[in-house]
């Protein structure tokens, strides 16, 4: 009798959480006709935040990755005093609120930031620009790639390493040889999720950069600014959203399953700590 | 011809590993238990590991001098260096393993009879396959100085002895200065020119296979070797042998002199078994009940109670063997050494 109520009381609780976590997203496709749903992506206001997000989202991305793989190469590679210290900072923006980085963000580089008069001196002024939009999304989705690639480096194997240095190989050829191919699986997985965390930025960037349509105007932005004046066009963005996230998690999954293929049966591949 | 020549400490994880060397034109093999600091010395020696002090030098060239400053990087020392379950890069063909360090792999591949596996990559190999793949790529930069670190333990019995065979040939051909390492004696005893016995970094002995199974130095040695260890009280005895009290019961004489608590080494082909004790005054003689009868080779491996005696097929039929059979085990005062 216990054991027939435990399997009721569980199959509840799951039905309830279910419920709760698909009828938003089943909402946005239901509450407008499909065909008006994407009538709306004509509209200027989607047409421009499309193109401010990605071009952002890119020059963001690209900037994470050139930046973040080697010093995740380094740190994985490396022991040094201060790692445990390094990989907890590498983790803190993760628990900050994005408001805080964007309040940070214009600490650092506002016109009376720490570094406002030298960018001054430059002629640079980041307020309200693509430039303060990128920098944003670089700031929040960093941690998440940093996090996975420094799991993905550290999953190859130290032997093969030292394989490769006593076959001749110096730094490059290693990096590019043997732990950049080995660790690809793990860099892609991290890089798409550091992608999708980008491009849903809106705390950090709407507080550094702003919203003007056109300029720092992203797709979040535009659904938060839409949603009083044309509820169906933030419809249709989530709509969006929604198709993007579902390519992204099955391109997550497409690279968990070249993992599991990529690494010799002898070699179980490390668990990543994250 | 090359000879490398190493005098190094380097820490480990348990303890400092201290090790001088030279290796002439030959096959030295490091035996002894894990964590003992074996792979650390290939290591010190291939660069992947910084010695405390220390040199390593391989005929003229220094590799590494903790005094004068030179270390140099393991891609500028030349070392084939077959790795514990090989390394091999999982990614890349046999054929791209092989040509890493550059060059062309065709004769190496032929040579060593994977030229068909070339575009295989290595998790769809065997084991025997992958160790020769491991081998080509470990020549292929026509190193100085051989490097290998359990060739054969990732293989399973069957496969090990032909290996082994192969390996021996490709060595004695070579005639690189070679540094082997493994736990098994024997593979130790077929591959080697010298056998060094290290146990928590330390060389205990170091000569030929020959000598360690003639005049081991202590009893690990001995018991590494294959020999029945007892222990006992030794003391004065008659005709200048040493009388030995067995700790657990019995009496025994040895050619070798000692005094006071010692350990008895036996070898177990030096063992012979009766049905009952015939009297022979150099003869030791120690009753016991079989445990039992494995096959080993052409010949029987005999586990008494006390100690196990390597007999032949003959004899195991004549005395008609068989567990829990009584018999006498029976040996010579000078082949009973005292450790």
């Amino acid at each position: 009798m216990s054991r027939y109520l435990f399997g009721l009381v569980v199959a509840f609780a799951a039905a309830v959480a279910f419920a709760f976590l698909l009828l938003p997203i089943v909402a946005i496709f239901l509450q407008v006709p499909i065909g008006d749903l994407f009538a709306q992506l004509g509209t200027s206001v989607f047409r421009d935040a499309l193109v401010v997000s990605v071009k952002t989202s890119l020059i963001a991305h690209a900037l994470v990755l050139a930046f973040g793989t080697p010093t995740a190469y380094l740190i994985a590679r490396r022991r040094f005093p201060g790692r445990g210290l390094v990989l907890t900072l590498i983790e803190l923006p993760l628990v900050l609120p994005p408001a805080v980085a964007g309040v940070g963000l214009i600490a650092a580089f506002g016109r009376f930031g720490l570094l406002g008069d030298e960018l001054d001196a430059l002629g640079i002024d980041l307020a309200f620009t693509q430039a303060a939009v990128i920098l944003a999304v670089a700031f929040v989705e960093s941690p998440f790639y940093l996090r996975g690639a420094i799991a993905a480096f550290e999953s190859v194997d130290d032997r093969l390493i030292g394989a490769a240095r006593t076959l001749g190989a110096g730094p490059w050829r290693v990096f590019g040889r043997i732990a950049l191919p080995l660790a690809a699986p793990g860099l892609g997985a991290a890089s798409a999720v550091a992608l999708a965390r980008g491009l849903g930025e809106f705390g950090a960037t709407i507080i550094f950069a702003g919203s003007l349509q056109g300029v720092t105007q992203t797709l979040p932005l535009a659904i938060y600014a839409q949603f009083e004046q044309d509820f169906d066009v933030a419809l249709a963005i989530g709509a969006l959203f929604v198709l993007v996230g579902v390519c992204l998690l099955l391109t997550f999954r497409l690279f968990g399953w070249a993992r599991s293929i990529s690494t010799s049966p002898f070699r179980p591949a490390a668990t990543s700590s994250g | 011809m090359g000879s490398l020549h190493l005098d190094v400490a380097v820490p480990t994880r348990s303890y400092e590993l201290r090790l001088a060397l030279d290796v002439a034109a030959e096959t030295v093999a490091l035996v002894g238990p894990s964590g003992a600091g074996k792979t650390t010395a290939l290591d010190a020696v291939a660069g992947l590991a910084r010695p405390r002090a220390g040199r390593i030098s391989c005929e003229d060239d220094v590799w590494f001098d903790r005094e004068r400053r030179v270390d140099w990087r393991p891609e500028q020392r030349s070392v084939g260096y077959v790795f514990q379950e090989y390394a091999l890069f999982p990614h890349l063909s046999v054929e791209r393993n092989v040509t890493f360090a550059g060059g062309r792999a065709d004769g190496l591949l032929e040579r060593l009879r994977i030229a068909h596996l070339a575009r295989a990559k290595p998790p769809a190999l065997s084991g025997g396959e992958r160790q020769r793949v491991a081998l080509a790529r470990a020549l292929a930069r026509s190193p100085r100085v051989l490097l290998l670190d359990e060739p054969l333990a990732a293989l399973d019995p069957h496969t090990r002895t032909g290996v082994r065979v192969e390996l021996h040939d490709l060595l004695r051909e070579l005639r690189l200065p070679t540094l082997l390492v493994t736990h098994d004696f024997e593979d130790a005893a077929a591959l080697a020119d010298r056998v060094g016995v290290l146990v928590e970094g330390r060389l205990r002995q170091l000569g030929t296979p020959g000598d360690l199974l003639a005049a081991p130095s202590d009893p690990f040695v001995a018991s590494f070797a294959g020999a029945n260890l007892l222990a006992g009280e030794a003391t004065s005895g008659p005709n200048e042998l040493t009388e030995v009290r067995l700790a657990l019961g019995g009496t025994i004489y040895s050619a070798d002199d000692a005094r006071g608590p010692v350990t008895v080494s036996i070898f177990p082909w030096d063992v012979t078994l009766e049905e009952q004790v015939t009297q022979e005054s150099a003869m030791n003689h120690l009753p016991g009940e079989i445990v039992s009868l494995v096959p080993v080779g052409n010949r029987v491996r005999v586990r008494l109670d006390r100690l196990t005696a390597e007999v032949t097929g003959a004899s195991v039929e004549r005395l008609a063997l068989r567990p829990g059979g009584r018999v006498v085990a029976t040996f010579k005062a000078t082949q009973t050494r005292l450790l």
